[in-house]
């Protein structure tokens, strides 16, 4: 893993903490790299949508084409992984 | 007040509003991705939905038309094509009515006029899915008489998902989802009914019959979509009369969320609609 691939998964992972406090999770294990937001943080669209919007907002500091995160072979992908979205956010916040 | 919206894209605004007990993800990604290739499409969380807040009234589509304007005035937009599903288009179109040089365009799906349909009994639905005759099974009541059966299958899935009831059918589209994320869904409906003015508000007449036919007059676009097995046949007819130039469509085989069941012939009218 790229550094800067680590220092995304931190903030993230602030990020979800807060993000995800209220919300009475039956696991309350600590988040890695290979935490999946539906299956692990019971994450919905709706929960995933938002999220989009907070990492614009607080990590990314501009627009996200998340549909190229989201989607795989023409199709939705079923979970995502705290890691795989740090991989994705690495050019956003490289570039800058 | 907050209301949570996103917009994506570039080109002619198109505003989504969805229906009761729903948010915005009933349109994102699927049918508004597919649009913000020609569109600038934006969408929100109704008030006490999803990510917007939850004030203690103010639920009618009266109010919750301003609603509508306040995103379109945040976002900057001066004009746009709305589409409404369900309660949502309610809203629509009392926007539409109350505005009408705001709009370039107006789609209602499957949406329910209370003041051409002012109750939704069991008699008006031709057959309940599978998951509904299991929620009422479930349920109890008395469906016959209840004379909003909408509001009680909503309430009494809701109900359902919290008391961690698996009903082992499922539709197209369940409300409040699937996941675990279902629970917390399930419980702020229930909030909703429970601690504000929304019950009541909910079932409060709109637009007089009058300023719908005002709409008619003009020559705003206008599209009916409504389902093959519709709970709200008869307000599309009646509207179909009230505005003559509406295009009118039944999507085949479609129950009241056709527009997450069947988004690719959705999509295909809307795109075609939008043109």
């Amino acid at each position: 893993m790229t550094t800067a691939s680590n220092e995304l998964l931190q903030q993230l992972t602030t990020l979800l903490d807060e993000f995800t406090q209220d919300w009475d999770r039956e696991d309350e294990a600590p988040m890695t790299r290979d935490t999946k937001l539906l299956a692990d943080l019971g994450f919905e669209s709706i929960d995933i949508i938002q999220l989009v919007v907070a990492i614009e907002e607080d990590i990314a500091h501009r627009k996200v084409a998340f549909d190229q995160l989201l989607m795989s072979n023409g199709r939705y992908v079923d979970d995502l992984s705290i890691g795989q979205i740090a991989d994705f956010l690495v050019p956003y916040t490289t570039a800058n | 007040m907050k209301l949570a919206s996103q917009q994506f894209g570039s080109g002619p605004d198109v505003v989504l509003v969805h229906g009761l007990g729903a948010n915005r993800a009933f349109w994102y990604p699927r049918l508004a991705s597919a649009l913000v290739p020609q569109f600038r499409v934006t969408i929100y969380d109704l008030r006490g939905h999803g990510y917007s807040e939850v004030p203690p009234s103010g639920y009618s589509t009266t109010t919750m038309a301003q609603d509508l304007f306040d995103v379109m005035d945040e976002h900057g937009i001066a004009k746009a094509a709305v589409i409404g599903h369900s309660y949502g288009g309610a809203i629509a179109l009392e926007a539409v009515a109350t505005q009408p040089t705001r709009f370039t365009h107006l789609c209602l799906m499957d949406t329910r006029v209370q003041r051409v349909q002012p109750q939704l009994r069991l008699r008006d639905i031709d057959a309940l899915t599978v998951f509904e005759r299991a929620v009422a099974a479930h349920d109890g009541g008395d469906w016959q008489n209840d004379p909003e059966i909408g509001f009680r299958f909503l309430e009494a899935a809701a109900r359902c998902v919290v008391d961690g009831v698996d009903l082992q059918v499922r539709d197209a589209f369940t409300p409040f989802g699937e996941g675990r994320g279902a629970k917390r869904a399930a419980r702020a409906w229930l909030r909703l009914l429970d601690d504000t003015a929304a019950r009541n508000e909910f079932i409060t007449p709109g637009v007089e019959l009058e300023h719908l036919r005002e709409i008619g007059t003009r020559a705003l676009p206008c599209l009916l979509m409504y389902a093959e097995h519709s709970r709200a046949l008869r307000s599309g007819e009646q509207l179909r009369e009230l505005l003559p130039q509406a295009q009118w469509r039944r999507v085949a085989g479609g129950g009241h969320f056709f527009p997450v069941s069947h988004v690719a012939e959705t999509l295909t009218e809307l795109q075609a609609f939008l043109a």
